[in-house]
């Protein structure tokens, strides 16, 4: 038996729970206290939740994070506050002899997608294929039938089970040697929610204007990324050059490079770190 | 000074419990970057592919 349960009923959060706990990737942006937070603020109160969970035999099998908001031309939008739909699988549910899903739960979410893109017509439809265990998503299959254009990217994860000895021998030479000299010169401090303060939330706004100007803030709220490091789920590194650090202290100058970094239990994830964003910009 | 924020951003991860760290993603087409490019390759970790999917209507 299987089932589609949406957002708006009761049993939604106990079946997504159990979902993202059994979900490989776990990305932070689209657990659902982080989206819980977006729920409750003005910045995205135009957005209409539409994510659901396709259900078999009484588990969680698949997920799509989904929002539908109108944007500032008046055109319908799908994706998730401010960013890509997503979805999320349970590998639990996975059948180990064919590493795939019953095709029966994989026609229902196909069917769901197919019905909500019919009913709301939507003029921009932007959707993130995790490619969760090696495998394409059922609803990118979806799409492209109805002639999306896919963009291949390329993920970087690091493996933090490793110690610290071993990651540190995987980072390129030239890149180890910025890494000893950043550890000699410079004061490295990390703001989190226990010692999140006014200079922080100024070196914050610093790097969400670059962000904004850089187009690599899906968010257009400064708002949102306090909550994030306030609730414990991001947390923003700084590195001040030691001769300077005095001066910093005495009159709150900013630090010369800093970049914010969210989480899950499992899953961190860099964020509006310059260096990495699509403009190149910084030191 | 970057890669030495990144440095302590995985070891701070690390004492969170965390046991993946994505480092961003990169399209293959966008051949413009080079620097972002090579600090992402630069850190070592397993590539991983995403689909981003565009649906005009």
């Amino acid at each position: 038996m299987h089932d589609v349960i949406e957002f708006a009923d009761s049993k939604f959060k106990h079946y997504w729970s159990e979902l993202f706990a059994n979900d490989p990737l776990q990305n932070p942006f689209y657990s659902q206290n982080s989206s819980e937070l977006l729920r409750r603020s003005k910045s995205a109160s135009h957005y209409v939740d539409r994510s659901f969970v396709v259900i078999a035999e009484g588990k969680p099998v698949f997920a799509c994070s989904l929002t539908m908001h109108t944007d500032e031309r008046g055109r319908k939008c799908l994706g998730y506050f401010g960013l890509e739909a997503f979805s999320h699988v349970n590998r639990l549910s996975m059948q180990t002899s064919s590493n795939n899903f019953k095709l029966e739960a994989v026609q229902v979410l196909q069917h769901h997608i197919n019905r909500l893109i019919d009913e709301i017509q939507p003029n921009i439809l932007e959707y993130l294929d995790p490619v969760s265990c090696g495998i394409m998503s059922p609803v990118t299959q979806v799409l492209l039938e109805k002639g999306a254009r896919p963009i291949v990217q390329t993920a970087k994860i690091i493996d933090l089970t490793l110690s610290e000895h071993a990651l540190k021998r995987k980072i390129r030479q030239s890149q180890r040697s910025m890494i000893n000299w950043g550890q000699r010169n410079l004061d490295i401090s990390i703001a989190s929610e226990q010692n999140f303060s006014d200079n922080d939330a100024a070196s914050l706004a610093r790097i969400f204007a670059r962000a904004v100007k850089s187009g690599d803030s899906p968010y257009s709220s400064l708002e949102r990324y306090e909550q994030l490091i306030r609730q414990g789920k991001a947390f923003m590194v700084q590195g001040n050059l030691k001769n300077e650090r005095r001066m910093h202290e005495r009159h709150s100058t900013a630090p010369v490079a800093s970049a914010l970094f969210v989480h899950t239990a499992r899953t961190c994830l860099t964020y509006l770190v310059p260096a990495l964003s699509r403009h190149l910009n910084d030191p | 000074m970057m890669p030495a924020l990144i440095w302590t951003s995985l070891q701070h991860s690390k004492s969170l419990g965390c046991s993946l760290f994505e480092m961003g993603r990169l399209a293959h087409s966008d051949t413009s970057n080079t620097e972002r490019s090579r600090l992402l390759n630069s850190f070592g970790g397993d590539s991983q592919t995403r689909l981003k999917i565009c649906l005009a209507g």
